[in-house]
Formats: C-alpha cells, sequence, structure tokens
C-alpha cells in the first residue's frame, strides 16, 4: 500500500508537534492524516475509523504514549497496528519498555524527514 | 508457563531480525518469564547477558550490530541446551558485552539545532509554524506560572510537578526541531532537573522555584525576541542567559534545604501592604474563592489583578513571618497537666458550690459569686481543652493525595470529599488516628469502590465516591468513611470466617457482629495481595488503635450500595463522657462512647434459652444480659431487669445489656488512672472523682463483655 493511501493517526498533547509532525508526514507523500490531543481521543478515533499507522508522542497528561500503545496491542482490531513512539534522548531508557509493551519501533525528537523515512520503512508493508 | 514451553518458543526463532522490534519485545518478555520461574545461576548469567544485547540493540548502542545479534541467537541456543539438556555452551568471548553492564550514557554528540538547514527549511514550508509555537508556548508559560503557586504550597505534589515538568518537555522538543537553539537548551535544562525532582531524587527547594520562575521569565523574553523583526536587538541578553543557566545546573545538583509548607491565610493582607492590590479587591476575591474552593492567591491571579510572581514571593514572605511569629513553644506534658488540673478545678469547684452546709446559706451574694466562679471554671476547662485541640482539617487534607495516588494507580476513577473538616481533635489523638484513616480509605478504595467499568454495568457513575466526614456528637467526636462501592459481602465474610476457625459452621451470628469479623487479625477476603491496600492486613491494626484511643467502630454496608465505617471517639484523651449509673450502694461510669441506649424491659422482654443464660429482647433483638453487679460484686437494690435499668452496650461480638438499678446522670469525667498494680484488673478501665468528691469507677466495656463470655463458658 502506498503512503499516499494509508491513514495516519498523529497523538500528541502539543498541538505545535502535531503540526510538524503532520508537515513532515506530508513531505513523505502522507495525505490522510488524523490528530488527536490525547490518549482517549485517540482511543475514540480508532474505535470508529481505520488507521494504518499511529505515531506518539510519550509523554502526555492521562494517558501517556505507553498507555496508548497497551490498549492498542491489547484491542483485537488494532493488535497489529504499526506504532511509532516519539521519545526524546533523555527518556530513552523507557524505550525498552515500549519494546515490551511491543512497539513497532520508535524515533526521537527532534528528527528530520529522512530519519522518519527510514523508521516508517522498518515497520510499514510496502 | 513451564520452563520447557518458553524454552521452545525463544527457540522457534520468533524475532525476524534485528528490526523487529515487536519479536524482540516478546522474547524479552518470555526471558524474564524465565526468570520468574526460577533457574540456575549459570542459565540466569545467559538470561542476564541476552537481555543486556538486547538493549543495546534496541537503542542502537552498539559497536558491531551484526556481532550482537549473532551473539543473541547463540545464547538462546545455548539457554536451551542450558536448561533442557542441562549443558552448559561455552561462553565464547564475542557473547560477552563489552564494558559489562556500563549504563547507557546520554551523549549529546551533536546539537540537534546545528542541523541549521532542516529548521530553517521547516520555516519556511510552513510560515505560520513558529507563530503557532511561541502561541502555544506562552500558553504553557502561563500554566507553569499558576502551578508554581500550587507547588510552593505543596512542594512534594508530584502531580503537580508532572504538570510543570510536561510544558517545559513539550517546548523543548518543538524548539529542537526549530532550531531555536537557546529556547531548547535552557528548557532542556530546566526539564532535567523536573525530571529528577518529579523522581524523587531531587526535592523543591525554596532557591529551584526562584530559578524555574527565572526560567519561565527569561522563556517569555526569548519568545518576545522571536517576534520582533529580525536585525532588532534581542531583549534577552546573553550573560542573563548565562547566568541563569548556571543557577539551573546548580540546583540539578541538589540543595540540603527543604521547604516547609506555608499556610494561606493573610496572604491578602501582605499584598495590600505591599500596595499590589486594594482591599476591597481581596476581600472580593476571598468571598469568590470560598465560594469556588480555590486558593486566595489563584483566585487573585485569575482575575488578573495580581502576577504569580506577587502572589509567590507573597507566600514567601509570609513562610518567613510564621517562623519568626510570637509562638510559645510548650512541653506537652506541662499542657496535658495543665488540662488536668483544670479539670480537677471543675471538680473542686463543684464539690464546694455543692457542700451541704454552702447550700443551706441563703445569701444572695454568696448566690451570685458563686454562679460567677462555676462560669469562670468552666470557660477555664474550655479554653484549656482548646489549646490541646487541632482541627482535623491537615489529617482529612493528606487523604486527598492519597485517594488520588490510589486511583491513578488502580485504574479506578475516585473522588473525595469531606465535610466537617473544622471539627477539632485532641492534637494527643491526631497522630493516632492517621494510620486507621489511611487503612480504611486504602479498604474502601481497593475492596469498596469497583472498576469503572463494573460500576457502569451496575447502573452507577463510573466515578466512585469517597467521603469523609468529622463532627462532634455529645461529647465525642465522630468521623465516617462511608464508600458508595459495592459494600460487603456478608455470605464471603462468613465463610472466610468458617474457613479461619474465627466462626463454627452452626453459629448464628448477627449481621452487625459478623461485619465486626473484619477486624480479626489474619482475616481477608482478598486472595490476591494488591498493591493499593496489601493484604488487607490494616484492618485488626485499625481496631486496636481505635481500641487503644477507647473508641470504636460502627459498620454499616449494603451489598451493591456501598458501606460506611464509623470512628467514635472520645473528645479528648483525659476525659471522657460519661453516663454514671448506680449498682447497690455503689456508682460507676460507661462511657457513652460504648452506649447505644438504656431501657427498662418489659418482664416479657427477659428471655432465658439453654446453653446461652439471660438474655433481653430490644426490638426483637435477643442480648445477653450481663448483671453488673455479679461482675463487680455488689449487692444491688433490684435483681429483675424489669424492675431495673438496662444499658445496651456494642462490642465486637454484638450488642449487650448491662444491668443496673438506676441511672444518676451524665458527666464528663477527668479519667484518673488507679495506678500500676490496678492496671491488670479487667473491666474497669480507671477512675474518676464525681462532683461529691466520691470515686466512681470507670467501665471498661470491652473487659466486662469477656469476663460474661468467659464466666458463661
Amino acid at each position: 500500500m502506498a503512503y499516499k493511501d494509508m491513514t495516519v493517526l498523529v497523538v500528541d498533547d502539543f498541538s505545535t508537534m502535531r503540526r510538524i509532525v503532520r508537515n513532515i508526514l506530508r513531505e513523505l507523500d502522507f495525505k490522510d492524516i488524523l490528530e488527536a490531543d490525547d490518549g482517549s481521543s485517540a482511543v475514540e478515533i480508532l474505535k470508529t475509523q481505520k488507521v494504518d499507522l499511529i505515531v506518539s508522542d510519550w509523554n502526555m497528561p492521562k494517558m501517556t504514549g505507553l498507555d496508548l500503545l497497551k490498549f492498542v496491542r491489547s484491542n483485537e482490531p488494532t493488535k497489529d497496528l504499526p506504532f511509532l513512539m516519539v521519545t526524546a534522548e533523555a527518556q530513552k531508557e523507557n524505550i525498552v519498555e515500549a519494546v515490551k509493551a511491543k512497539v513497532s519501533n520508535y524515533i526521537i525528537k527532534p528528527f528530520t524527514a529522512v530519519t522518519l523515512s527510514e523508521k516508517l520503512a522498518k515497520i510499514l508493508p510496502n | 508457563m513451564m520452563v520447557k514451553e518458553i524454552v521452545e518458543q525463544l527457540r522457534n526463532g520468533i524475532i525476524a531480525g534485528p528490526d523487529d522490534l515487536a519479536g524482540i519485545g516478546e522474547c524479552i518478555n518470555l526471558i524474564e518469564a524465565l526468570e520468574n520461574e526460577g533457574i540456575d545461576p549459570a542459565a540466569a548469567e545467559i538470561t542476564k547477558r541476552v537481555k543486556e544485547l538486547f538493549r543495546r540493540i534496541i537503542l542502537e548502542d552498539s559497536s558491531d550490530p551484526d556481532q550482537d545479534w549473532a551473539a543473541v541467537q547463540r545464547l538462546i541456543e545455548g539457554l536451551g541446551s542450558q536448561l533442557l539438556e542441562g549443558v552448559t555452551p561455552p561462553l565464547v568471548l564475542t557473547d560477552l558485552p563489552a564494558g559489562g553492564d556500563a549504563p547507557l550514557s546520554i551523549v549529546d554528540a551533536a546539537d540537534p539545532c546545528d542541523r541549521q538547514e532542516e529548521g530553517e527549511s521547516m520555516e519556511i514550508q510552513d510560515p505560520e509554524l513558529l507563530k503557532d509555537f511561541i502561541e502555544e508556548a506562552k500558553e504553557h508559560l502561563a500554566s507553569i506560572e499558576l502551578n508554581m503557586i500550587t507547588l510552593e504550597a505543596d512542594p512534594g505534589d508530584v502531580g503537580v510537578i508532572n504538570d510543570i515538568f510536561r510544558p517545559f518537555h513539550s517546548i523543548k522538543g518543538v524548539a529542537g526541531f526549530l532550531n531555536l537553539k537557546q529556547i531548547h537548551e535552557l528548557a532542556h535544562e530546566v526539564e532535567n532537573y523536573l525530571d529528577q525532582a518529579r523522581s524523587g531524587k531531587l526535592f523543591i527547594t525554596n532557591t529551584a522555584i526562584d530559578v524555574v520562575l527565572s526560567a519561565v521569565d527569561v522563556l517569555k523574553s526569548l519568545l518576545m525576541d522571536l517576534e520582533r523583526p529580525p536585525g532588532s536587538p534581542p531583549e534577552t541578553s546573553p550573560t542573563q542567559l548565562k547566568q541563569l543557566r548556571e543557577r539551573v545546573k546548580l540546583i540539578q545538583q541538589g540543595e540540603v534545604e527543604i521547604v516547609a509548607a506555608p499556610p494561606v491565610d493573610k496572604l491578602g493582607e501582605i499584598l495590600v501592604e505591599r500596595g499590589v492590590v486594594a482591599p476591597e479587591v481581596v476581600d472580593a476575591a476571598l468571598e469568590q474563592s470560598r465560594v469556588s474552593g480555590t486558593r486566595l492567591g489563584e483566585q487573585l491571579v485569575k482575575e488578573g489583578v495580581v502576577e504569580p510572581r506577587e502572589v509567590g514571593s507573597a507566600l514567601r514572605e509570609q513562610r518567613q513571618m510564621k517562623e519568626n511569629a510570637a509562638v510559645v513553644r510548650i512541653d506537652t506534658q506541662k499542657l496535658d497537666n495543665l488540662v488536668d488540673m483544670v479539670g480537677e478545678l471543675v471538680i473542686a469547684q463543684s464539690m464546694v458550690i455543692n457542700n451541704p452546709t454552702i447550700e443551706m446559706i441563703k445569701d444572695q451574694k454568696l448566690q451570685k459569686d458563686s454562679a460567677q466562679l462555676r462560669r469562670i471554671t468552666t470557660e477555664l476547662q474550655r479554653i484549656s481543652m482548646s489549646m490541646r485541640m487541632v482541627p482535623i482539617k491537615n489529617t482529612f487534607q493528606k487523604m486527598i493525595r492519597l485517594v488520588r495516588d490510589l486511583s491513578k494507580k488502580s485504574g479506578k476513577e475516585v473522588t473525595l470529599e469531606m465535610k466537617g473538616e473544622e471539627t477539632e481533635i485532641d492534637r494527643n489523638m491526631v497522630e493516632e488516628i492517621y494510620e486507621p484513616l489511611v487503612h480504611m480509605i486504602r479498604n474502601a478504595l481497593d475492596h469498596g469502590i469497583e472498576m469503572p467499568a463494573e460500576r457502569v454495568k451496575a447502573g452507577k457513575e463510573a466515578r466512585g465516591t469517597i467521603t469523609l466526614t468529622a463532627q462532634q456528637k455529645g461529647g465525642n467526636i465522630v468521623i465516617e468513611i462511608q464508600d458508595d462501592g459495592r459494600g460487603l459481602d456478608a455470605a464471603k465474610i462468613r465463610e472466610k470466617a468458617v474457613k479461619v476457625g474465627l466462626v463454627a459452621p452452626s453459629d448464628t451470628i448477627e449481621e452487625g457482629a459478623l461485619y465486626q469479623l473484619i477486624f480479626e487479625p489474619g482475616f481477608s477476603t482478598k486472595e490476591v495481595v494488591t498493591e493499593v491496600s496489601g493484604r488487607g492486613v490494616g484492618m485488626d491494626v485499625v481496631k486496636k488503635s481505635i481500641d487503644r484511643l477507647r473508641g470504636k467502630i460502627d459498620i454499616a454496608t449494603t451489598a451493591g450500595k456501598g458501606s460506611v465505617f464509623t470512628f467514635k471517639l472520645p473528645l479528648t484523651m483525659a476525659i471522657i463522657d460519661g453516663m454514671v449509673i448506680r449498682v447497690g450502694k455503689e456508682r460507676y461510669i460507661v462511657p457513652t462512647v460504648a452506649l447505644t441506649e438504656s431501657l427498662r424491659p418489659l418482664r416479657e422482654s427477659y428471655v432465658t434459652v439453654q446453653g446461652q443464660g439471660e438474655l433481653i429482647n430490644v426490638r426483637n433483638c435477643l442480648m445477653p444480659l450481663i448483671r453488673l453487679h455479679e461482675i463487680f460484686g455488689v449487692e444491688p437494690r433490684y435483681r429483675d431487669p424489669w424492675d431495673a435499668l438496662v444499658l445496651v452496650v456494642g462490642e465486637n461480638n454484638g450488642a449487650f445489656c448491662l444491668l443496673a438499678d438506676e441511672i444518676v446522670g451524665r458527666q464528663e469525667v477527668v479519667i484518673k488512672s488507679l495506678g500500676e498494680s490496678m492496671r491488670q484488673v479487667v473491666g474497669v478501665s480507671g477512675g474518676a472523682i464525681l462532683g461529691d468528691g466520691k470515686v466512681a469507677l470507670i467501665v471498661d466495656v470491652k473487659g466486662v463483655v469477656g469476663l460474661h463470655e468467659g464466666n458463661r463458658k
């Protein structure tokens, strides 16, 4: 499936960050980009729409990226959904936690379109 | 899962390659499952190495990923041999991760902002982006300032520290993308400090608060610089920035000083004095803050009449004041002695005034003066007792945080409501009730309140409520812990009681007594040890604490609707509110905290039952009759209950009727210990001097009930 036909869900509580990720995804030819400003809204979106990729921040209030990942992996319709966790250099150690919760891959911010493209190539069927 | 099965799964190579993070995750989980099963040291050594190698592969920290990958595969194979065939594989040198267990060092080799091109191109493509960021960053900074006020009042509140950490983290993140070097670095430094603070590695000190607030100011000015046309001189000087970063580095190293929580009264006065705000404005805000339940400081900032900065610094001034304030420190022993003496004074005064010889003197002036004397001593007693009383508010407030933490941990949604927190309690008791209250709340949250899904299914709101109430009733303080959870399961309790041997299968137990069984040591109906409340071990400790305070616990519950636990405690430890009764020629005092009611039974209410002795039927409830004259060995005036009086008391094992001749009156008495030698006497918990100077023994209801039960058997 080509990137332009996929639906991506970007989750981050900072709207500017979502905008940045959206811009980079557009650079990579993604067209259908959904946004959620916290874990629970992401869950709502996942219930009603078919999503092909999730890009989520780690640090969010109420429901962290890890919580969201655990939900996605335990929810039958989404359990194999490609999930990319966005994290900061200082929180790298948390990645092992995410791996144990079966994250597809992770990316450290700030990142370039090139880096994102490499990571996505590893986790998206192409 | 058995070790064999786990190893088989491992061996079947479920990982597609070093990029298959999900597969690696699965593998790590399996390995940890193995470790939990318990494996021999040789195998444990292998699993340790495998985990280390995986960590490196995941974090891309390995010098030769292919080699590490091959090593992992070899080690897993070897693990299989070790565990299933008992053959220890020769560990090749290359299998050993170089450097042992050296922690991952975070090397900020290249400053992400040095990728000049990236940042700039991002702006060019989306010029709105920068504007967006500045907007949002300003909002974040405003929220940080507000939260700092809360943090100053409670520097230990992890929730608030988190609420301050996140915006700094977010600002740092975006600044990185946008190549805003100064903002990125500063936010990063503060974020580091806050990260340590939220995990408890560093304290929030006075200095730290100042530094964080300064950082907020500098970030604000850096943002303003961004808004200026390019080329114009920046608002923020490089030296200012440098100094601030030095200060941040200092607080990252930690200080010894710990902030003490300041009280928030008179904040308005300080602000008015400083000329920051008008008195009427403060009064209006105070009204509003009471209505909306916010603090005065927050309210004033919300109204925009005062800068958060001002509030923060006023709070600090207040703290200084408190430390220098005119307080007298007093030895609690002296205070206790004073209170005792005043109690004696009340009695002595009463003895003089009620002296028959004095009473016979019909002098009007004497009457007036006596009345005055009585008024003064009563007031004196009230004041001296009030010196020992503190509002229970402090203790209740600590529960808010507890409920918040517990509900987060358990995944349940719970609100804590409080009523009557101004109710005062003897300071000697405040320490004692803290632990029992904590246990009760833990239990209410863990065993009482259901998970949101379950609640909704039962037609309740997803959010559960625990209500803490305190009030003074009679001479006692009554504290209620109510929850709208699932209530106590009588059948389950009975079942467990039989299992544990507390109750024989054939015993009939009255409902009230059944619930009281949960206070027996070793009783717990939860098989699973939960992190939230442990094994329910708290309950017998709770009972002991309440007993020690000469109080009582009552339980009321409705299956499916919730439970109410009531602590009835005497107002102070030295004085009890008692019912003075007469048995024969002697007078005794029964603490009202133990008393439910008193009545004269009808002849028909008196029953004897084979094997159970004498019983009184009180509203269709049969209660054992305890003859106080037998227990205390005195000759009573009446032997038949229908001529005399019966006092209904509640104890662990149910309700009992104490037989007495008559009730003389209700009185507050100072408890006097009977001395070491008498301490062993069961059934009596002390003595008191009555108004006429004679001594009355204070009945230890629990002991008397115990004696009665013992005699019966």
